[in-house]
């Protein structure tokens, strides 16, 4: 099972996505803000870091830059956690470094589905 | 997976968020060039409740959500202005967004055509400059679907420094159909060139499967634009189609595929139902149940309970213990029995304080709400006030928070209304144009201050007394005698206010004595301060029966007490020659220039004590609303703080008295209240 780190400003979000991958046996760390999640990522050992954008403190574009560039997270895959339908946001964080997207709102069974794709 | 459990933070986190978004929307300033922080700030208050709206399946929300957001990320990217229509625009919205969240969270009616009407109203602000409709995407193209494909999978060489894995997309396109992979090894470049981190290879990849080109290339997506794909229908010969079982043509595929679509939609929408209303089922059991502590308080519970395990533990022992038979053991036993119990009985008060401690709230929940109402007053009277909030930690029982809004609101309102003069006025009277209105709460004593001071034109002494003898609220005898603090509480007289006065700012048929009983039912105070052309200055006091205060021990007699420290000035021991009696005011202290009213506590309390001379004992002077008394007491000790429990709750209320306390032996000392004991004092002289 893995660690995942789940970065999000929103409570709602973060006990959603804990809750749906911790009843995998996952083990979740949470972050509220990039700030937050960028210092948790240094912290410790990270499969998989899930990551909204639009945050305080730090958006989730500037850290993505920022954990890339982290020797231990060259190859981590990073997902990014986006309402915006749009392509804008999921190719900026693409370009920032991001393995790929999540659109919000996203049932457990497609976050499950897309985790298990990147983690198998 | 069950997530109705989130819904109760959901709807937690939408108020907080809706709040934020109100609080942002006051301070977007049109006259000022935008603030990217407070932009960003409101963009994401409305961008998480969009988000939890949806995972929820509470489209309505979210849809509605969705348009402020596109207009928030418009002005966020510069490409529109903030102007005073766009902020009403986007308050009024946030109002119906709090209706929609509300009607989704208790299953309520609501009024559908107004959340329409503004609907249209922020579509007509989207599409009226810009013609932006995001929502709407080109229509899928008719996708080609077939038995056969060939692909061309060239990484670039760093795709795998996105953490994107080329075997894996393999793996995915194995889940589709068969596939036949061949590696191309020609760009592996020499050893001594090669770096483990880059791709050199490409595939060829053939794959058998019924499927459709969009289903091969969403296995792409997130690397489209980290490789080179090239996707090619195999046209199947014209024997081999012969020999096989029909093969769907692209039509038939789609045919089926819509048909699964519009399955899954259904499945989903029913599913989006079923969950909506066990949602409402779970918040209308959470609806103000839920109430959110500060961790501290929590860690003090806790704290509380490790404490009583202890003393739970140590009277185990003493069972254990216990011989009935042994006359010496059982006196020793009786002892450390009662000390135990003493013990738990302090550790189990302190849990019941500190459990009630996680009722106390700070005022902001209060005050956070007046910045609107000052800001739509300010619009609808057309007047320019500025509210300034002091004192937002201060805590207050939850119960006097919920009852005090009202009465504060229509306090704000009047303030505005009849207090606050016109930017013309204002300046004539040689005041800056706009007023401020602060609003300020402070701990004092054992009580919470809330002030609401406005620098308007304040209130007119004679005109109320005026008002007050023509309605016959007061005679004429003691309208020439009338303080001005008497006059300025004639405006919370009942029948003062009449109808005519009543503008549909303040009025809504409350009148100001309404605003006194409220507070008054809260154990409360309302004091009123005014100065003609200057401002008034409305203070509540309320009693904070849940407090911890700084304590002065004094004693009279066997008796302990506690005085409040911030009400000390000071203590000093008097002679005879400082005292003076005077007929039909008692004794009075001849003190620092002036002459304090003294009272003698062992008198007032009726106790039986040998200090009864001046000369024997202690005065201590207290502050009483900035009037001065001096308490004759036997002795002081130390200070410490002490938990304030109501007597009236357990008893009933006792003059002069404003609660009691438990002391660290476990003995009981009542806690003095001086506004009280000044009382107490003035009726035994009359």
């Amino acid at each position: 099972m893995a660690t995942i780190l789940a970065i999000d400003d929103s409570v709602t979000i973060r006990q959603m996505v804990a809750h749906t991958l911790k009843s995998k046996g996952h083990t979740v760390i949470e972050a509220v803000d990039g700030l937050d999640g960028l210092a948790k990522a240094k912290a410790g050992a990270v499969n998989l870091i899930l990551t909204d954008i639009n945050m305080p403190n730090m958006d989730g574009i500037e850290m993505i830059k920022q954990v890339r560039a982290l020797p231990a997270h060259k190859f981590t895959p990073i997902l990014t956690l986006t309402t915006e339908s749009t392509s804008d946001m999921k190719m900026k964080g693409k370009q920032a470094g991001a393995t790929g997207w999540i659109v919000k709102p996203f049932n457990p069974e497609q976050l499950l589905a897309t985790i298990d794709k990147v983690l198998r | 997976m069950d997530m109705s459990q989130f819904i109760a933070t959901f709807f937690t986190e939408s108020a907080e968020k809706l709040n934020e978004l109100e609080h942002g929307l006051l301070d977007l300033d049109p006259r000022q060039p935008t603030d990217p922080d407070l932009i960003n700030t409101i963009f994401r208050a409305a961008h998480t409740i969009k988000g939890g709206a949806g995972s929820f399946g509470f489209m309505a929300v979210s849809d509605f959500t969705h348009k402020m957001e596109t207009l928030l990320d418009q002005v966020r990217n510069d490409e529109r202005e903030v102007t005073p229509e766009l902020v009403e625009l986007l308050l009024e919205a946030k109002d119906g967004l709090g209706e929609l969240l509300d009607a989704a969270q208790n299953d309520e009616a609501l009024d559908t055509e107004a959340i329409a009407l503004i609907e249209r109203r922020l579509a007509t602000m989207l599409n009226g400059d810009l013609s932006l409709n995001p929502e709407e995407t080109p229509p899928e193209p008719v996708e080609a679907s077939a038995a056969d494909w060939q692909i061309r999978f060239t990484p670039h060489p760093d795709m795998m420094h996105t953490g994107n894995d080329p075997l894996r997309i393999i793996k995915e396109l194995s889940d589709l159909g068969d596939v036949a992979v061949t590696a191309d090894l020609k760009m592996l470049p020499a050893w001594s060139d090669f770096c483990a981190d880059d791709i050199y290879l490409s595939w060829q990849i053939e794959l058998h499967g019924a499927c459709s080109q969009a289903q091969i290339e969403d296995l792409f997506a997130w690397v489209e634009d980290e490789c080179d794909l090239v996707i090619s229908a195999i046209t199947a010969s014209t024997a081999a189609a012969a020999a096989e079982p029909p093969t769907p043509t692209p039509a038939n595929t789609l045919l089926i595929t819509d048909k699964l679509q519009t399955e899954v939609i259904v499945e989903r929408r029913k599913e989006t139902e079923r969950r909506e209303k066990s949602g409402r089922r779970k918040s209308d059991k959470a609806e103000g149940v839920s109430i959110r502590v500060d961790i501290n308080k929590i860690d003090s519970v806790i704290n509380n309970v490790g404490e009583l395990i202890t003393t739970q533990s140590i009277l185990s022992n003493l069972c254990q213990q216990f011989d009935r038979d042994d006359p010496l053991l059982l006196q020793s036993f009786g002892d450390k029995l009662e000390s135990a119990v003493d013990q738990l009985e302090r550790h189990t008060r302190d849990l019941q304080e500190h459990v009630m401690g996680m009722r106390m709230l700070p005022i902001s929940f209060v005050f956070g709400r007046f910045g609107r109402t000052v800001h739509d007053l300010c619009s609808k009277l057309g007047k320019q006030v500025e509210l300034h909030l002091v004192g937002e930690h201060t805590e207050l029982d939850k119960t006097v928070i919920e009852q005090i809004g009202d009465p504060l609101m229509h306090l704000i309102r009047n303030s505005m209304d009849h207090g606050f003069e016109t930017p013309a006025q204002r300046t004539a009277a040689g005041k800056p144009e706009t007023g401020v209105l602060l609003l300020n709460a402070y701990h004092k004593g054992g009580n919470v201050f809330i002030e609401i001071c406005d620098d308007g034109r304040g209130l007119d002494r004679e005109l109320l007394i005026a008002k007050a003898l023509e309605k016959g609220l007061i005679s004429a005898e003691t309208a020439e005698t009338m303080s001005d603090q008497d006059a300025y509480q004639l405006i919370m007289q009942a029948g003062f206010s009449t109808a005519t006065e009543l503008s549909d700012v303040s009025g809504r048929g409350v009148g100001m004595d309404v605003v006194r009983q409220n507070i008054e039912a809260l154990n409360g105070v309302v004091l009123i301060r005014s100065e003609q052309g200057v401002g008034t200055n409305i203070t509540i006091r309320l009693p904070l029966t849940l407090a911890i205060m700084d304590g002065q021990l004094i004693s009279v007699g066997n008796d302990t007490f506690v005085v409040p420290v911030v009400s000390i000035v000071e203590s000093l021991q008097v002679s005879d020659a400082m005292v003076r009696k005077v007929a039909g005011s008692g004794e009075l202290l001849h003190y620092r220039q002036e002459y304090l009213p003294i009272l003698r506590l062992h008198r007032a309390f009726g106790l039986e004590t040998d200090a009864r001379e001046l000369d024997r004992g202690v005065v201590v002077v207290l502050d009483v609303d900035g009037k001065r008394l001096a308490v004759f007491v036997d002795s002081i000790f130390g200070q410490q703080q002490v938990a304030v429990k109501s007597l009236e709750s357990n008893f009933q209320r006792v003059q002069g008295v404003m609660g009691a306390t438990i002391l660290g032996d476990g003995s009981i000392a009542l806690i003095l209240d001086p506004t009280s004991l000044a009382q107490m004092n003035a009726i035994s002289i009359h």
